[in-house]
């Protein structure tokens, strides 16, 4: 029983870690902290579910979870009553779902890359400082294809529309994401989406994905400047930006405007205590859960 | 970075261009002439456009007892396609790429989505 209530302190934790994440002002100030620990809370939400539900159904052999699916398999569910039993299938199938709907959108996201790879071989054209393939077309559009053979793309009509130094900052931004396998980052939040498509989650995604950006423009801004890269968003945004409804738009629009106001007000960056404190914070929401799978209390 | 482009990228670009060039299906040997390069041996683009067709970019005939080859859709097709691809963040293919800023209008997207429906139904 002491398993599944650390468990369950565990998830506690990392509820409060979203919280603070979804709500608090610091995320903006320090995204790749904010992204490391948007990490350690996933890991921990899913280790935690299934971990308080396997050490629920597996309470009656008092032992670490390991050790007591070890004793079932070798033993035989002697022990278990029904709805212990119910809790551990619903532990085994909690985790084979997660680790199944991981392993699907990763595949349909390896198939999108593939195709638009694939295509990019035939119709794009390095620009003349091979730093990133050109797509003729009049609408602007910058962005990293990851993948094995990533690239980073730039439509003619962004190289139209930007000048010489901000498109400098634009690639640096791509860049960065390739650098800092951002996709990565992003992969188990949009593999969530897809399963979940309700509205928390939705926001949750499209927090960490502006983290990954203000990451990313971070990077840019130190080596071209702020104010680059502030131009370069604001006019990217204003070739696309007619004024609609609908929602999708209005939150791009949104983090659009974040990002513009973030580089031009420049916040302090957050004290080194409090970074040392979210990272430890980090490492334990991930490692919590995890270890009660090994370690004997 | 940009592995695209270079080798096996510049070979399947000639041979599209050299198909878009053509307004009827052509053979491998009639590309081979088209590309004229006389280092590119004739098995190479066979094996091109065989796995181009694979790709489902390139259709084949068979018109008297030989294939010949045409491009499955236009050069500015394929443009549009993957200009779609980026400027689209909704549905299935969202989080396939990581792009600068959305500077597309959901009408500007669904003109594109449009223009390219036969191709996107697959």
């Amino acid at each position: 029983m002491i398993y599944a209530v650390h468990h369950a302190v565990a998830l506690v934790l990392a509820a409060a870690a979203a919280w603070t994440l979804v709500r608090g002002r610091w995320p903006h100030r320090a995204p790749r902290l904010a992204l490391l620990l948007w990490q350690a809370t996933a890991v921990s939400v899913v280790t935690g579910a299934v971990g308080l539900l396997l050490s629920l159904g597996l309470a009656p052999y008092g032992r670490g979870i390991g050790p007591a699916l070890g004793a079932l398999v070798v033993e035989g569910t002697a022990p278990l009553t029904g709805a212990h039993l119910a809790a551990v299938t619903a532990g085994l199938l909690l985790a084979g779902a997660a680790a199944g709907t991981q392993a699907h959108s990763s595949w349909r996201l390896w198939q999108h890359r593939s195709r638009h790879r694939l295509l990019l071989r035939l119709v794009g054209r390095p620009d003349p400082h091979g730093r990133a393939l050109v797509l003729d077309h009049p609408a602007a559009a910058a962005y990293y294809l990851p993948g094995p053979a990533g690239c980073v793309v730039v439509s003619t009509g962004a190289l139209d529309a930007l000048t010489d130094r901000e498109l400098a900052a634009v690639l640096a931004h791509e860049h960065a994401h390739a650098r800092g396998r951002h996709h990565l980052a992003l992969a188990p939040f949009h593999a969530l989406r897809r399963v979940l498509p309700v509205r928390p989650v939705a926001r949750v995604a499209a927090g960490v994905e502006l983290l990954v950006e203000m990451c990313a423009d971070d990077r840019a801004a130190r080596h071209h400047g702020t104010a680059t890269l502030a131009a370069a968003l604001h006019r990217f945004h204003e070739l696309g930006g007619r004024p609609t409804p609908t929602g999708t738009l209005a939150a791009a629009d949104h983090a659009v405007a974040l990002r513009v106001a973030r580089l031009r007000g420049a916040a302090p960056p957050i004290r080194r205590w409090i970074r040392w404190a979210i990272t430890l914070a980090a490492l334990a929401v991930a490692t919590t859960p995890a270890s009660l799978y090994v370690l004997p209390i | 970075m940009i592995s695209v482009g270079r080798g096996r990228g510049e070979l399947e670009q000639d041979v599209m261009t050299a198909l878009w060039a053509q307004p009827e299906p052509v053979t491998a040997r009639a590309v081979l002439r088209a590309i004229g390069d006389p280092e590119l041996a004739y098995t190479t683009v066979k094996t091109v456009l065989e796995r181009l067709t694979r790709k489902q970019v390139v259709t084949r005939v068979s018109i008297d007892r030989a294939w010949r080859y045409s491009p499955a859709a236009s050069r500015d097709d394929y443009v549009a396609e993957l200009m779609l691809r980026a400027l689209d963040g909704t549905g299935d293919r969202d989080g396939a790429l990581v792009r600068f800023a959305r500077a597309v209008s959901p009408a500007d997207a669904e003109v594109l989505r449009a223009a390219l429906d036969p191709d996107d139904a697959r």
